[in-house]
Parts: C-alpha cells; structure tokens; sequence
C-alpha cells in the first residue's frame, strides 16, 4: 500500500480518512542521525531542530509518499507548510487547520475541515472515502488502541524496557496499520511473559516534548527511570482513548480528538493536566519526568504552569531540556539518576 | 501611582535608566502627553470599579469587548515601552528564572517578569485584569501567555483561534475561515454578555469600529508620506506613534492628533514628490519587530550612514480595520478578514508578492530583515523571503540576527560591522540603479552571521 505522509506536531492528523482511502499512513518524524544541513538553508538553528530534521526529510524522502498533509499545530510548524510547499517536491499538499479549541464552534469547524480534507483526497487521487471505509478504518485503529493500552499497562508490572515500548509507538504510526496489529500482538506475548518490574527500576511519569527517537528512552534507561506512564503524541495520547464505532464517522474524529489527552497547542491546559493527574492516580510512580527539547516553544510555554500543578499532588518532578541528538548526554543520565536517589 | 513610587524607591538607578531611555525617544511633547494618559488611566482603572480592565493580546478586536465597556490593557505595549526605557532585563530573568526559557518571547517574559515583580506599566507590569482575551492570529504565545495568567489570578480568558492562511490558499478558502472566526466573533458576544451581565451594545460597537477605522485611514494615509522625499517619517518615530491606533483607547482624540499629523504633511509636501532636503542617501525597509531598547541603531548607527527605515509591514500591520458594513453580521465578517490577512502574518507566497511591491513604492535601496530570536512566527520564511528579493531586484539584504526585547541577544561591536557592509553594498546598489545596469544578486549578498 502506498504511503500517505503527514507532519503533526501532535496527535491531530486524522489517519483513519488516508486508510479510508486506501493509503497507509506515515508519521513524518525526521532522522536524528541525520545532519539538518539541507533544512538549515531555509529555517533558523534556534528554531526546533525536530522541525527542521522534518523538513530534510521531506526535501529527501517525497518521492516515497503519495501526498503529504499537515495539521496545524505549534507556531514552528504552521509557519514551515509554506517552506515545505516551496522546497518539498509533492503533488499534493494539504493543510488542515485543526482548531486550537474545543469547544461546540470548534467542533462544527474541525468536522468542516475534515469533510474538506475528504473531498480533497477523493478529488487528487479519484478515489472514494465512504461512510463504511470509514468506519472500518476507524475499527482498525480501535484495535490499535486496545492493543497498546494493553502493551502500555504492561510497562508497570514488567520488565518492558522504555526504548521497547517507544519502538512499538513508532511503528504505530508508521507502518501499514494490519502489520501493526500483527507486531502488537506478538509483542504482547512477549511482553506477558517478561519477568515481572525490576527492583532496582523506579517508575515514572514521562511528559513535554514528544520523543521521537530512542536516544532519549536510552538515558532514561541509563538512569535506571522506567517510563510507565506518559501523555506523548508517540504515546498515551495516540492510544488513550478509542474513537466511537456507532456515530457519523467524521463527526466520531471530531468528538476523538477533543477527548484524547490534549496537547500543549491546544487550549485549555486543564485537559492536559486532568490526564496526568489521572495518570498519577491509577498508577503508581515514583516521580514526573518533564522533558523539553530546546527550542521547543509550547512546552516551554506549558511548562511553569504545568509543573508547578504537577508539583502540588506531591509528587518530585524533574525538567530537562534535551538536545536533538542521538548520542547519549551523560550529563543528563547524571542529573536523572540524582534524581532518582531522592524518589 | 504607588506601584511606581515603590519602584521609584526600590530601583532608583533602574528608574534613573528608565528616563533617559524614555527620553531618548524621539517624541513630541504631545505625543508623551498621550502615551502617559494612557499609561496613567491604565493604572486609574483600579480606582474605577465600574469600569473594567481587559487584558489584550496585541491585533485582537478590541472593538468587541470595548462595547461592552472593557478598557484595553496591553501588555505588550507596556512591554514595548520598558524596551524603550532599558529596562527589559530583569523582569526577562525574573521570569526565567519561574521556568521560562530563553528562547521564549521576550515581550512575555517582560510582562510576566515585570507583573511579578509588582513593576508599574511604564516599566512593563500590569494589574490583574477583569477579564483576559487573546488570539493566535500571529503566535500561539499570545493564547497560552494569557490564558496562564488568566489561570493565575482566577479570571476568564476569551481565547480567539484564527486559523493560518498558508501559502496557495484561494479566496473561497478565507471565507471559510472567515465562518469560523466570525462564528467566534459570537461566542465572544455571549462570553461578554455573560460577564457584564448586560446585553451586546450594538450601537457603541459601531461607532467603535468606525473610529478604528478612521485611526487606521489617518495612519495610513499618513504612511504613504513615506514614500516621499524625504519621507515623511521614520521607524523610530513611527513605532512610537502607532502607539494611539495600536491601543485604540480614547479614539476620539488619536483621531484629532493623526487628523492634525496629516494636515502637517499635507501642507508640507503639497502634492510635490520631493521637497528640500531631498531623498535619503539610503531608503530601506525593516521587516519583523522593532528593537525598542536601541533607538539609537535606527536615529544613530544607520542615521549617520544615510540610512533610513522609511518603510515597515510592522507597523502598518496595525492600520488595517475596516469601516463598518450595513449589519452586524458583515461588520465581524469584515473583522474576520481583516484578522487573517495581516501584512506581519502572510504566507510567504503573498509576503514576497508584498515586499516586492513595497521596493518599488518606498524606492527601497536596502531591506533588513530581523531575525527575531524569540519570535517564531516573524522569523520564519525569511531565509526565502532574502532570496527571491536578491534575485528579482539584487538589492541588499542584512539577516539581523537577534531579539525585540531583550538586549542580551543584541551584539554591538559584530552587527556594526555587518551594517557597514550592508551600507557599502546599499552604496554600490544605488550606484548601478543610478546608472540604469542591472544589479548583480551575487554581489549582494551579506556574508556570515553575527
Ligand atoms: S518539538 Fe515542539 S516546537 Fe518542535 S515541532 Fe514539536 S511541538 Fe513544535
Ligand atoms: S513577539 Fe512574536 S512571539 Fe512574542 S507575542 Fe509578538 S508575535 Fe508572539
């Protein structure tokens, strides 16, 4: 099956309409091994690196893709769609104007938005996105979701290694969706059968930034800090929540995204916070792991509030800002694991 | 008043600082007379419990909430001034050091710095507010800033998703847009409504908006001065003089100060395109945020090499309110428009399309283009913006790599020297333009970063 790219600072991209169409989603999510140099000509160094590994790999892998779409999401990425559009060789671009909101205006907008997106599709690839291709994409994903819910409880009882449970994130979101299912639920015995936590393992909660790459689980790893929990687009917040199988498929979208934990592009922060304090209270961590990537500007934004709420459930929340780089930063596995000795 | 007497007394070098930066603005005594009344009623609206005080993010429909009797607060201008006065600095590391990064907004870290801090708005704080209202029309900054100290003081927060017009969209595509910002246009109505507890005031809502448009006619009309020779004004004044349009507070009289402005160059300028004193050695166009703590880059470093800012989206971004329709439905539609189509946020494909048009009308011989390291949104693009205008037009372009507010990010010694190369390639651009051959883009390129 052909691949459908799109570029979502979040989890805003409906996936299900590209499957409906008979394309299998891909998540552009950019190469840390790789140099920016090609993005670099067109986008600042103090703009979001992750955005600009984006870019290159746009500018070096199109061919491979049917069509890209993106969703409006931080102000890194809804000001790059125009450098995309002049340096990024496609025949179909597309911009979904996700809302910031959620509120009922938002919703009838975002459904607008969506049919708009379907009709766009029909009209580029002459295919036809109906009702029940809708709704059988939308089981698919539905048993996506249930399956790494499943994965993900498991992280708190076993011996799951972050960097394993980043991998199966990854291909969630990039690989053909029945080849998913197949690797979850291989996984899945596998991971049943993994003994149980280690002691010398301490559990906790991951959130900022989305990690897009296994470096940044490998210093957690190092520190001896299991993430069990976490509101990451390549994360929680693409499974927690199941999209309904009985209502108007586009209108079921809709109603999904503004129930999932929220990202910091999106408004009110108290969405976003009521997931982690629910986190926090089914599970059992030790701790908050508060990641950033430098430059990234929303949850840099996000971030005083955030963990001075995070803070007053009692729980420690560590902040780091990372660099975008695969190398292990020892400085941080350093600072994680004093972190660690006070848990 | 007792916010700046405790500031007075807490930070007298600091205050110290503040005047002379103040009073290196160049501004006329009327102009400081307005600027002060604004600051001072500001500060008098807490003494004034039947008014309230709404706090703004900057280009969000004021007229809305003004009907309903909300003075706009905005501390981005305030923000802007303490620029102007030196004194950004401490209240940006105050509010690093609550978590926010370096690399976040610096007028926000001003605010929030200077607010917690108990800072007066001449030097960048501001009460709480009664109610707080933003837009992401150009930065998601402006959403999540107020809608946090929304949170902080337990006040409502009206927050306005304008969505992006990017790049080869049709005008079929803004109306649809325009469906969705007017359709929030109501919600704020009943938001309002809800608050005040009184029905949406039409009438006052229409005069409103009719006076902002006519404060953003008078400007602009006023703008178009700037293309003459020499030109009417420059960027160091003009900042300071949208300060009226920008806050839309006491229209009545920023419509008498533009109206006698006008007349001031109208009898000046007659309909002559060049009167004495003639052109400027070097005209060129600013792009992006002003720098508000270094007036003197614009009325020294490049005055004194015959370079003027004559011309600058910023600014005229500002000016664009529409005058009122028939109804009220087609007056917020207009708004709507008028909200997504903003020389600061267009997409590059209409901004390169907008630029090339202003180096013919301002007869520009040199574009700056800021670099705004804490401002996402104005800085990107540029790197494409740079070269479609070196290759259709070969003029010079200096990338200016640092920051609105925050001194910190400005490096005196490297960026003389890159101006005095943008100056010596401006004297070879105006040399070919004067002798009828085609510039060389080649030549024109600025080497290196600061
Ligand atoms: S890492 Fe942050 S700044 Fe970068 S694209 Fe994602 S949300 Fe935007
Ligand atoms: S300077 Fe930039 S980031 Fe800051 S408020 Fe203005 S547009 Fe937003």
């Amino acid at each position: 099956m052909k691949k459908f790219a799109y570029y979502d600072t979040g989890h805003e991209f409906p996936e299900e309409i590209v499957m409906a169409a008979g394309f299998t989603p891909y998540k552009i999510l950019g190469d840390v091994n790789a140099p920016n140099d090609p993005a670099d000509r067109y986008i600042h160094h103090y703009i979001c690196p992750f955005s600009r590994s984006c870019l290159t790999e746009g500018m070096a892998k199109s061919h491979e893709w049917v069509g890209i779409a993106f969703c409006h999401g931080c102000d890194t990425t809804n000001n790059q769609y125009d450098i995309w559009k002049r340096h990024v060789k496609t025949d179909f671009l597309y911009w979904i104007n996700t809302p910031a909101k959620n509120d009922a205006t938002a919703m009838t907008y975002h459904e607008h938005e969506l049919r708009r997106f379907i009709a766009h599709l029909e009209t580029h690839f002459k295919v036809t996105v109906t009702d029940d291709k809708l709704k059988a994409a939308i089981q698919t994903s539905n048993r996506i979701k249930r399956l790494m819910r499943e994965l993900s409880a498991l992280r708190a009882t076993k011996d799951i290694s972050n960097t394993s449970y980043h991998d199966l994130t990854r291909k969630c979101v990039q690989m053909e969706k029945n080849e998913v299912i197949a690797e979850l639920e291989a996984a899945r015995e596998r991971w049943r059968n993994q003994p149980p936590f280690p002691p010398d393992r301490i559990p906790v909660l991951l959130t900022g930034s989305d990690i897009t790459y296994g470096a940044v689980m490998e210093i957690l790893e190092a520190a001896r800090l299991r993430a069990v929990r976490d509101d990451l687009s390549l994360g929680e917040r693409y499974f927690a929540e199941t999209i309904d199988e009985t209502i108007d498929p586009v209108k079921a979208l809709v109603a999904y995204h503004t129930r999932i934990p929220q990202p910091p592009t999106r408004i009110p922060f108290e969405r976003r916070l009521e997931f982690l304090k629910k986190c926090l209270w089914e599970t059992p961590v030790s701790g908050v792991v508060y990641q950033i990537l430098k430059f990234c500007e929303p949850h840099g934004l996000d971030l005083p509030f955030m963990t001075g709420e995070l803070k007053k459930t009692g729980k420690k929340v560590i902040v780091i800002e990372r660099e975008y780089t695969p190398t292990m930063d020892q400085q941080l596995v350093s600072r994680l694991e004093s972190f660690r000795e006070i848990l | 008043m007792i916010k700046l007497t405790r500031f007075i007394w807490n930070n007298p070098g600091l205050f110290a600082k503040g005047v002379k930066g103040y009073l290196n603005q160049p501004v006329t005594p009327r102009l400081a007379q307005i600027i002060l009344q604004y600051l001072n009623q500001t500060k008098l609206t807490v003494l004034q419990p039947w008014k309230r005080f709404g706090v703004f993010s900057a280009g969000f429909p004021t007229e809305i909430p003004a009907a309903m009797g909300y003075f706009p607060g905005y501390p981005e201008a305030y923000a802007a001034l303490t620029g102007t006065a030196g004194c950004t600095v401490p209240p940006i590391e105050h509010a690093e050091s609550l978590g926010y990064g370096r690399d976040l907004c610096s007028y926000m870290k001003t605010s929030i710095g200077a607010c917690r801090m108990g800072w007066p708005e001449d030097f960048g704080g501001n009460r709480v507010a009664d109610a707080y209202f933003s837009a992401n029309l150009v930065c998601d900054t402006h959403l999540k800033w107020f809608e946090g100290e929304a949170r902080l003081h337990g006040k409502p927060h009206f927050a306005l998703d304008v969505p992006n017009l990017v790049a080869g969209e049709s005008d079929e595509r803004l109306e649809e847009y325009v469906d969705y910002v007017e359709a929030q246009f109501y919600d704020m109505i009943a938001f309002l409504e809800k608050e005040t507890g009184k029905p949406f005031n039409e009438k006052k809502f229409f005069e409103i908006v009719n006076d902002s448009a006519e404060i953003c006619r008078l400007f602009r009309e006023l703008f178009e001065y700037r293309k003459r020779f020499p030109a009417n004004a420059y960027f160091e004044w003009v900042r300071m003089f949208m300060l009226p349009m920008v806050s839309q507070w006491n229209q009545k009289d920023a419509i008498r100060y533009y109206s006698k402005e006008l007349k001031k160059a109208q009898k000046r300028y007659k309909d002559q395109t060049s009167i004495e004193g003639g052109r400027e050695k070097y005209r060129v166009l600013w792009e992006g945020i002003t720098l508000w703590y270094n007036a003197d880059l614009y009325q020294k470093v490049l005055a004194e090499r015959g370079a003027y800012v004559v011309c600058e989206p910023y600014t005229y971004s500002f000016a664009g309110r529409s005058k009122p329709k028939g109804s009220l439905k087609e007056t917020l539609r207009q708004m709507a428009r008028d909200q997504i189509i903003v020389p600061f946020t267009l997409n590059l494909d209409r901004r390169i399309a907008y630029f090339n048009s202003l180096v013919e009308a301002f007869d520009l011989d040199g574009v700056i283009l800021h670099a705004n390291q804490s401002c996402r949104p104005s800085s990107t693009g540029l790197f494409d913006l740079q070269e479609a205008l070196q290759k259709k037009w070969g003029i010079p372009v200096l990338m200016m790599n640092t920051d609105h507010c925050d001194p910190r990010a400005y490096a005196e010694g490297p960026m003389t020297t890159r101006i005095d190369g943008f100056v010596e390639l401006m004297e070879a651009y105006v040399r070919r333009k004067g002798e009828g051959g085609p510039p060389s883009p080649e030549n024109m390129k600025i080497k290196g970063g600061v």
